[in-house]
């Protein structure tokens, strides 16, 4: 009896092992109709359709009509991964509430929905509107936002000349360094660094390069458009989407999948979004692009 | 009004492709979990 026992336990764990251990796994996979790749195409696909000509993408193309590229590039998919792994980890978090069973049904009514309504303001949509409308709350947006930290670099930079005529340099430099506006060319007479010794001025060269670095890295535009970004994004389709997608699929390719299409998406507004914006709005399309650049 | 055409488009494929998701995330609630 102990022999067979033996021989019994060894006949159950042997096949387990030796026959396919990976194999069960890939049937338990198999058994849904969306595998990892297939989460990974769905989140690309789902994040391409709702993102183009949404709020975010115009953010995006607005801001890189007035700034540099790459910079608002770098702020909206930085803005965009932060909420898409926010999403994914609270889309993996609700299935350890709910059975798995409940939150596919909740995705796909989540799914319905929103098609429905893209279904209705799509055969809704006249030729005039569309873009344009939206494009305009954005403008009017951006304009707010620039109006107010015109008025607070005005409140900080009236400061800063009285202080520099008054030999105040360094209480001028910090003010100046916090102001949220790109700081202008200074003219040799108005610069508080009027070292002696050649020592002091590599120093300082270093230092004042240093913080060139640091402005450019964290400029008041990456930041506009970063926070922009993420506060436009957040409530969004594409978001809830996503959570959805996150706690009915494998997570990290559905991460992977909607960081993909953010980037595309972004990658798109940037670059063509000069011309796309310029067609439709003219007021921005005569002022920003040939005045800026 | 390219562009307006172009937004209009893009809407309509995407309500389609979340339609598409939602039936398959239907079939896959009702089928497979």
């Amino acid at each position: 009896m102990p022999d067979s026992a033996n021989k019994d336990h060894l006949d159950v764990t042997k096949p387990d092992t030796k026959t396919k251990p990976k194999p069960a796994l890939g049937e338990d996979e198999n058994e849904g109709l969306i595998q990892p790749l297939h989460s990974y195409l769905l989140s690309l696909t789902m994040i391409l359709f709702s993102e183009i000509g949404d709020k975010t993408f115009l953010i995006a193309a607005l801001m890189a009509m007035k700034h540099d590229r790459v910079l608002v590039f770098s702020a909206a998919l930085s803005a965009l991964v932060a909420m898409t792994i926010l999403s994914a980890i609270l889309g993996h978090a609700v299935p350890t509430l709910l059975p798995k069973r409940f939150t596919n049904f909740l995705a796909a009514v989540l799914f319905l929905v929103f098609g429905a309504k893209m279904l209705r303001e799509g055969l809704a949509m006249s030729s005039d509107e569309g873009v344009s409308a939206e494009m305009q709350e954005v403008e009017m947006e951006l304009e707010e936002k620039e109006h107010l930290a015109r008025q607070q670099g005005r409140r900080r930079s009236s400061v800063s000349p009285y202080a520099l005529e008054m030999g105040l340099g360094r209480g001028a430099r910090k003010s100046r360094s916090g102001s949220r506006l790109p700081s202008p060319p200074r003219s040799p007479s108005l610069s508080p660094d009027r070292s002696p010794s050649p020592a002091r001025t590599t120093i300082k060269g270093a230092i004042a390069g240093l913080t060139n670095l640091l402005s450019l890295l964290l400029s008041p535009a990456w930041v506009q458009t970063f926070v922009m970004t993420f506060l436009g994004e957040w409530g969004d389709r594409s978001q809830i989407a996503t959570i959805a997608m996150a706690a009915g699929q494998d997570y990290w390719w559905v991460t992977g999948g909607a960081v993909s299409g953010h980037a595309v998406c972004t990658g798109v507004a940037v670059i063509g979004g000069r011309a796309i914006a310029g067609r439709v709005s003219l007021r921005v399309g005569t002022s920003s692009p040939f005045s800026h650049r | 009004m390219k562009v307006a055409n172009w937004n209009n488009k893009v809407t309509l494929g995407g309500a389609g492709a979340f339609l598409i998701f939602g039936v398959i995330y239907l079939i896959e609630a009702m089928y497979y979990a």
